[in-house]
C-alpha cells in the first residue's frame, strides 16, 4: 500500500479542561499514538477547540509537513467541522481528519481510569489507521432556493414567516386549522404584564393574511418533504374547505342559517359551532368553512341552506381536497403544542363533576370572545365564592410527563388574579413549587400573593362530592396535605381548575419521519446541541421553533421564531451551500450490473444503464448512506469517506491490545 | 452548668439514617421531592395523624420520631400508584422496619408472629403438625406428582376455625367444577409476605425457600390460592430458580369457571352485596372484574358500589403486618371501611382474602353492628348459589 | 473469562451513536469494553465487517440503528435487520455462537438505555467466554488462505 507510506499523521489530544484528562492519562494515550505507524508527531493540550489550540494543529502542519490529522477528544457531532476548518485553512483537504471520541463514549461514561485510557488508546489506535487510508474529497456546493417553508400558524410561525416575508423573501406558512393564531388566540390576558391576548395577535394575524410575501395555506398539512438543504420540495394536501374564498364576503348569513350544533374544537367543547364555521370571529382568514364530517349536505344531502342564503354563490359542495408542491430553500417548524388531558383528572373529578375544568376551559371561560363573555360563572350561572387552582396536573408526574411544562405556574397566577378580579372569590392555590423565573415573574407572584391568594404547599390527592360536615355540602372537597403545616386539608370549593401541562402536539410522529428529526423521549423535537444550536436540527436547512422542541411561554416562542427566521435568511442571503461529499459511487469496472444496489437504495439514485450493462449512481441525488455498498457482493458500489477498508482498518485498530 | 439553659434548640441530620434505608432497598427515598400527594390520599388520614411524606423526610435527615410511625404503614398503595414520582412507598416502610428489627426494636404482637413463622411457619405459633388437621373431613387430595393443581390455603385458612369455613367452601367449589387438584397438608409452611412486609428478610427467605423446595419437590405447576397475599408472594417475591409456577387466585378460576358454565350459581341469594377490593388482588395485581363478574352472575345478589373502590379502594387495616397490631377503636381503618358499606346500604361485605374476612369481620363486632352488615368470602357466596344449604 | 471481553458497537450516526453520546452527557456509567465504531447508517454494516472484528480478537459485536420507521435513510435499518438475521445463521455455521452478535435500535434520545444494552450484551458476552477466533479458526489445509 504505496499511498500509506506517504502519509504523515498527527496526533492531538485533548484534556477538556480535566473533563477527559481526570478520567484518562493523557500522557499514556500521546505515548501509545506516538508509536503507531505513520504518526510523525502526538501531543497534548488543555483546550484542543480553543485558538491556541487550532494554531498549534496549524503551525503543527506546516512544520511537519502532516497530512493526516487525528484528534482525540470530545464528540465528532460537537467539534468535526472546528477542526476540518483547521485543515482547511492549512491547506489539506478537511477529509483528511478522524477524530476519536474520547469524551462523551469514553471519560464520561467510565469510571476505571485504567480501563478508560487502555480504551481511549484503543479508539485513536483505530482512528490512525483509519485516517490513513482517507481521500482527498472534493467539497460539493448547492444552490439555496429563496422560498421558505413555515410549518404551523401559531405565534411563532407567525412571527417567523413575518420576519423573513418583511425581510424580501417568499414564506409558505402552513396551517392545519382553518384559520391562524393557535393557542394564543384562546386566551384573554397574558402573563405577567396581563396584556389583552387578542389586542396584540391580531394584529400580527392580520399583517400574515395581507402581507404580499406570504402565501397563507390553512386547512393545510404538509405530507411529504424531500430533498436536502436548499432544495426542500414539498407537497401541501389543503382539505376541501367547500367555500370558494375568493367569491365569499365574510357576511356571515351562511353560519347564521347551518341548523347544525357541534361543540367548538376553538371554545374547548363549552360553545357550539355549526357545520359551516368560522374558527373564530378575529380568524384569518376570516371566511368560513364547511367541516365534512357534520355537515348534512355533505353526509345525507340534505339541507343546503348556505348554499341558498349565500348571495355571492361561494358555497361549493364539490370542492375537493388539493395537493399542492412547492420548492423551498429551508423549512421553520412551528408546530407547537397541546395541553395534556393525563386520566389523572378523573381524580380530580373532572368529566364527573361540573365545574372542574382544565386550564384551556378556563381560558375560554375567561375570554371576553368566549362562550360567557368573559364572566367567570359556574355552569348553574352562578358565580363561584371559591375556587380551587391544582398545579402540576399531569407534568412533574412520571405517572404522564415527567418534565415541568413550565409555563403552568405562571397561568395559575393569572388565573388567580383574573378569578380575584372578576368574582372576589376565595382563591386557593394548590402547588409543589412555585416556578416564576422570567422577567417580571417573582414580581407578578408577589402582586399575587398581596391580592390574598391563598398559597398551599402541597399536591392535591383527590377531590370529593362527598361531606362530611354541612359546609362541605353541595361543594366540591380538596383534598391535600399542606406540607409546610404537616397538617391534612379537605377545603371545600365551587370550582376546580386543573393546571394541565404542554405536551408536544399531535402528528409529531409524521413530521419526524417526514422531515428526518430526531425526539426525545417526551416528543419533542431534539436541538442540533441543546445549548449552542437550540433551534437547529440534525438535518441541515430544518429549524424548529416555538414549543415543539419543549415548553415555552410567548416571549420565549416569540425570540425563538426570530432566530429561525435569522438562520434562513442567512442561507438565502449566502446563497449557495456547502454539502456533505461523502455520496457513495460505483466503480464501473468492478460493477456486474447485478442491480442488487438499485433495489436497497431508498432515494432511487442508482439506475441500470442498459448499454453498459452497470448500475450508474447519481450522486445529486445520493445522500451517503452506503447500503448500496454494504450489499454490493462485488464491492464495486462504495461509500465514500466510509470504504470498506477505512472501516476494517479502524475494526484493527480498536481490537488493537 | 447551673443557672444555664438551653436558648435555641437545633438539630443535626443524622445521615447514616437515610444511608442505612437506602443500603437495604430504600433507594427510591431520594426521588421524593415532597409534594404531600401520599398523605392526602393515605386512609389512615381519616383517622389518624400519620404522615408518610413527612416519615420520608425524616429518614431522609434522620430526624427523631420517624420509628413510632414505621409500623403504621398498611401496604395498601394507594400512595405509591398516585405518587408522581412513582417511589414503591411501602417498600420504604420495609427498608426502616429492617433496620429497626436490627435494632430489635420491633411492637411485641408483631414479634410473637414472626417468632411463629419461624418455629412453627404460621404467625400464630400453631402446632405446624396440625396445619392439616381441618382437611380430614373434606374431600380434598393430597397433591402429588402429576396433580393438576395446588391448592394452597393459607395460614389463616388452615387454623382459624372461622376462616376454615372459607377453605371447605373452596374446596366443595372446585370439586363441584371436577378440577384435579390436590393439598399440601404439613407441608405446607407460611407464605411468608407478613414477614416481607415486616422488614424481616431472613425469615422470609427461609420460609420462601421451604416451599420453592416442596414445590419443585412435587412437581408443581400450577397453584391455586386463596389468599392475596399468597398469591403475590408467589408471583412477585419469591425468587424461584427457574420455572415460576403460574400462580392464580380462585376467584379468577371461580369467575373462568362460571363464565364457561362449568360452576352454575343457580339458587337465589337475596341480598345487597358491596365487594370489598384486598389491596393485593386489586391495586397488587390488578384484579377488579373478577369477584364483580361472578357477583353479578348469582341471582337475587344487588351488587352495590363503595365509595372507594376499584384502584381507590380502602384498606381492611390487615397488610404490612396490621393484622397482628393492636390497633385501639376509633383508629381502626377496618371499621371505616364497614362504615362505608353500611354507607352504601350494603348487607353484606363480600371479598376476596382471609386478612379482610377477619379484620372486617372484627371491626363489625367492635362496632356492634352485627345485625347490620356481615362479610361473606367469595368462595362461601358463591357456594351458596351452588348448592341449597344442608340444614 | 480470564481476560477482558472486547466488544465492537457499530452505531450509526444518526440516532444509535447520538445516543450513546447522551449517555456520556448525562455521565451514565457502562461497561468499559465497549469500543464504539460510527458509521452513516445501520444499513452500511457489511457483514464483511462483523466477520472481521470478530478474527480481530472481540468476543462480540453489537450493532445499533434508529428505530424502524426512524431511520435518517428511510430504511436502512430495516436493511441492517434482514442482513443481521442473515448474519446470525452464517456465523451459527461457522460455530460462532450466535448471541456474540446483536442488533438493537437505540433512538437520539435513549442514552440510558444505550448503558444497559452495552452492560447487559456485556455480560452476555463474559458468560459465553472468550471467543479466540483467529486462534480457533484454523483452516484445514489447502482449503484456505489467509488473505492480507
Amino acid at each position: 500500500m504505496a499511498r500509506n507510506e506517504e502519509s504523515r499523521v498527527g496526533v492531538f489530544v485533548c484534556h477538556c479542561g480535566v473533563n477527559i484528562s481526570s478520567v484518562v492519562n493523557i500522557d499514556k494515550v500521546v505515548q501509545a499514538a506516538s508509536q503507531q505507524e505513520g504518526v510523525v508527531v502526538a501531543k497534548d493540550y488543555k483546550f484542543m477547540c480553543s485558538t491556541p489550540g487550532q494554531e498549534m494543529i496549524l503551525a503543527d502542519i506546516k512544520e511537519h509537513k502532516l497530512n493526516r490529522i487525528i484528534v482525540a477528544a470530545c464528540s465528532p457531532r460537537l467539534h468535526e467541522e472546528t477542526f476540518k476548518k483547521v485543515l482547511f485553512t492549512a491547506g489539506l483537504n478537511p477529509y483528511f481528519f478522524q477524530m476519536a471520541n474520547i469524551r462523551e463514549q469514553d471519560a464520561w461514561v467510565t469510571e476505571d481510569k485504567e480501563l478508560a485510557t487502555g480504551k481511549a488508546i484503543s479508539l485513536v489506535t483505530g482512528a490512525i489507521r483509519r485516517v490513513r487510508l482517507h481521500e482527498s474529497l472534493p467539497t460539493r456546493e448547492v444552490d439555496i432556493k429563496p422560498g421558505v417553508l413555515v410549518i404551523g400558524g401559531g405565534i411563532t410561525g407567525i412571527e417567523a414567516a413575518l420576519q423573513i416575508a418583511d425581510a424580501g423573501h417568499k414564506v409558505v406558512l402552513v396551517e392545519r386549522e382553518p384559520s391562524i393564531g393557535g393557542h394564543m388566540a384562546q386566551f384573554d390576558k397574558t402573563f405577567p404584564t396581563l396584556d389583552c391576548s387578542a389586542c396584540i395577535l391580531t394584529p400580527k394575524m392580520n399583517s400574515v393574511g395581507t402581507h404580499p410575501n406570504i402565501n397563507l395555506m390553512t386547512s393545510s398539512e404538509v405530507t411529504d418533504v424531500s430533498g436536502y438543504i436548499g432544495n426542500y420540495d414539498v407537497t401541501v394536501k389543503t382539505k376541501a374547505r367547500f367555500v370558494n374564498h375568493d367569491l365569499c364576503t365574510s357576511c356571515g348569513d351562511c353560519m347564521e342559517k347551518c341548523p347544525v350544533k357541534v361543540p367548538s374544537e376553538f371554545d374547548e367543547g363549552l360553545e357550539k359551532r355549526g357545520a359551516i364555521y368560522t374558527l373564530f370571529p378575529q380568524g384569518v382568514p376570516n371566511k368560513p368553512v364547511i367541516d365534512a364530517e357534520n355537515c348534512l349536505m355533505l353526509i345525507k344531502e340534505k339541507c343546503g341552506l348556505c348554499e341558498k342564503v349565500c348571495e355571492p354563490g361561494a358555497i361549493d359542495f364539490k370542492d375537493r381536497e388539493k395537493e399542492t408542491s412547492i420548492t423551498v430553500g429551508s423549512i421553520i417548524t412551528a408546530t407547537g403544542y397541546k395541553f395534556a388531558k393525563p386520566s389523572i383528572l378523573r381524580d380530580y373529578g373532572y368529566g364527573i363533576f361540573d365545574n372542574v375544568l382544565t386550564a384551556p376551559e378556563f381560558e375560554r371561560l375567561n375570554n371576553s370572545a368566549g362562550p360567557t363573555v368573559g364572566e367567570i360563572l359556574l355552569k348553574d350561572g352562578g358565580k363561584p365564592q371559591s375556587v380551587a387552582i391544582l398545579h402540576c396536573i399531569g407534568s412533574r408526574d412520571k405517572n404522564f410527563n415527567e418534565y415541568c411544562s413550565k409555563v403552568c405556574c405562571m397561568y395559575s397566577l393569572k388565573f388567580s388574579h383574573l378569578v380575584k378580579e372578576k368574582t372576589g372569590a376565595e382563591v386557593f392555590e394548590f402547588y409543589i413549587d412555585i416556578r416564576a423565573a422570567g422577567k417580571s415573574y417573582e414580581e407578578f407572584y408577589d402582586r399575587i400573593r398581596e391580592e390574598d391568594v391563598h398559597f398551599i404547599r402541597g399536591k392535591v390527592g383527590s377531590v370529593t362530592n362527598i361531606p362530611l360536615n354541612d359546609e362541605e355540602k353541595g361543594k366540591l372537597v380538596v383534598i391535600a396535605e399542606n406540607t409546610l403545616a404537616g397538617k391534612r386539608l379537605r377545603v371545600p370549593v365551587d370550582m376546580v381548575i386543573l393546571s394541565t401541562g404542554l405536551e408536544c402536539s399531535d402528528g409529531v410522529t409524521d413530521m419526524t419521519r417526514m422531515l428526518k428529526l430526531s425526539i426525545d423521549k417526551d416528543g419533542f423535537f431534539i436541538e442540533k446541541h441543546p445549548k449552542l444550536a437550540p433551534t437547529e436540527t440534525a438535518t441541515d436547512g430544518i429549524y424548529i421553533a416555538g414549543c415543539c422542541s419543549g415548553p415555552k411561554d410567548i416571549p420565549e416562542s416569540v425570540a425563538s421564531a426570530q432566530a429561525t427566521a435569522a438562520m434562513a435568511l442567512k442561507l438565502i442571503s449566502k446563497g449557495k451551500v456547502e454539502v456533505e461529499a461523502t455520496t457513495s459511487w460505483i466503480n464501473e469496472e468492478l460493477c456486474a450490473g447485478c442491480k442488487l444496489c438499485i433495489g436497497v437504495c431508498p432515494y432511487n439514485a442508482i439506475e441500470y444503464d442498459e448499454e453498459k450493462g452497470i448500475s450508474i449512481l447519481n450522486e445529486v441525488l445520493c445522500k451517503g448512506c452506503g447500503t448500496c455498498a454494504a450489499t454490493c457482493p462485488n464491492g464495486a458500489a462504495m461509500a465514500r469517506h466510509f470504504n470498506d477498508q477505512q472501516i476494517l482498518n479502524e475494526i484493527e485498530g480498536v481490537l488493537l491490545s | 452548668m447551673p443557672g444555664t439553659i438551653e436558648l435555641i434548640k437545633y438539630t443535626s441530620p443524622m445521615l447514616e439514617i437515610a444511608q442505612a434505608v437506602v443500603e437495604a432497598k430504600g433507594e427510591e427515598l431520594k426521588k421524593c421531592y415532597q409534594c404531600g400527594t401520599c398523605t392526602a390520599v393515605c386512609p389512615w388520614g381519616n383517622l389518624i395523624d400519620f404522615n408518610p411524606r413527612q416519615f420520608i423526610e425524616e429518614i431522609r435527615l434522620g430526624f427523631e420520631g420517624f420509628e413510632e410511625n414505621s409500623w403504621k404503614c398498611v401496604n395498601c398503595r394507594l400512595c405509591q400508584d398516585k405518587c408522581p414520582n412513582q417511589i414503591d412507598i411501602p417498600q420504604l416502610f420495609q427498608s426502616v422496619r429492617s433496620i429497626l428489627l436490627a435494632w430489635q426494636s420491633c411492637p411485641s404482637e408483631l414479634n410473637f408472629a414472626l417468632a411463629g413463622i419461624r418455629s412453627q411457619g404460621n404467625p400464630w405459633q400453631e402446632d405446624k403438625e396440625k396445619r392439616g388437621e381441618w382437611a380430614k373431613d373434606v374431600a380434598l387430595p393430597e397433591f402429588t406428582p402429576g396433580t393438576e393443581y395446588l391448592f394452597f390455603n393459607c395460614c389463616a385458612n388452615d387454623y382459624d376455625t372461622r376462616n376454615q369455613a372459607i377453605a371447605e367452601a373452596a374446596v366443595e367449589i372446585l370439586n363441584t367444577a371436577g378440577l384435579n387438584f390436590g393439598y399440601l397438608g404439613n407441608k405446607a409452611t407460611c407464605c411468608g409476605d407478613m414477614a416481607y412486609t415486616a422488614g424481616e428478610n431472613e425469615i422470609f427467605q427461609s420460609t420462601s425457600a421451604k416451599n420453592m423446595q416442596t414445590f419443585t419437590e412435587l412437581q408443581v405447576e400450577k397453584i391455586l390460592t386463596l389468599s392475596p397475599h399468597c398469591l403475590n408472594a408467589f408471583k412477585n417475591r419469591y425468587e424461584f430458580e427457574k420455572n415460576r409456577p403460574t400462580s392464580t387466585h380462585l376467584v379468577e378460576t371461580y369467575s373462568e369457571l362460571v363464565k364457561n358454565e362449568i360452576l352454575k350459581p343457580q339458587f337465589e341469594v337475596n341480598a345487597k352485596v358491596t365487594y370489598h377490593d384486598p389491596c393485593y388482588l386489586g391495586r397488587y395485581n390488578g384484579i377488579f372484574d373478577a369477584p364483580r363478574d361472578i357477583l353479578q352472575a348469582i341471582p337475587g345478589v344487588e351488587l352495590i358500589e363503595m365509595n372507594h373502590n376499584r384502584e381507590h379502594s380502602f384498606c381492611c387495616g390487615g397488610g404490612g403486618g396490621g393484622a397482628w397490631l393492636d390497633t385501639v377503636k376509633g383508629e381502626r381503618l377496618g371499621d371505616l371501611r364497614v362504615l362505608e358499606a353500611v354507607e352504601a346500604s350494603a348487607e353484606v361485605i363480600v371479598t376476596a382474602c382471609p386478612y379482610c374476612v377477619q379484620m372486617l369481620e372484627a371491626s363489625i363486632v367492635g362496632l356492634g353492628i352485627e345485625d347490620k352488615i356481615k362479610v361473606m368470602e367469595i368462595s362461601e357466596i358463591l357456594l351458596s348459589s351452588l348448592k341449597q344449604e344442608e340444614k | 473469562m480470564n481476560r477482558d471481553p472486547k466488544i465492537v458497537a457499530f452505531l450509526c450516526h444518526w440516532c444509535s451513536y447520538t445516543g450513546a453520546d447522551l449517555a456520556g452527557t448525562s455521565r451514565v456509567k457502562y461497561s468499559p469494553h465497549v469500543r464504539i465504531i460510527r458509521i452513516m447508517c445501520s444499513g452500511r454494516i457489511d457483514t464483511a465487517f462483523v466477520l472481521k472484528a470478530l478474527r480481530e480478537g472481540a468476543d462480540g459485536v453489537l450493532i445499533c440503528g434508529c428505530h424502524p420507521g426512524d431511520c435518517h435513510y428511510q430504511s436502512g435499518n430495516d436493511k441492517a435487520l434482514k442482513r443481521h438475521i442473515m448474519l446470525k445463521q452464517m456465523i451459527g455455521q461457522f460455530g460462532v455462537e450466535p448471541e456474540r452478535i446483536r442488533l438493537e435500535w437505540i433512538s437520539a434520545s435513549e442514552g440510558d438505555l444505550f448503558a444497559k444494552i452495552v452492560d447487559n450484551f456485556t455480560e452476555q458476552v463474559k458468560n459465553l467466554g472468550p471467543l479466540n477466533w483467529k486462534e480457533t479458526m484454523r483452516p484445514k489445509s489447502g482449503e484456505y488462505h489467509e488473505q492480507t
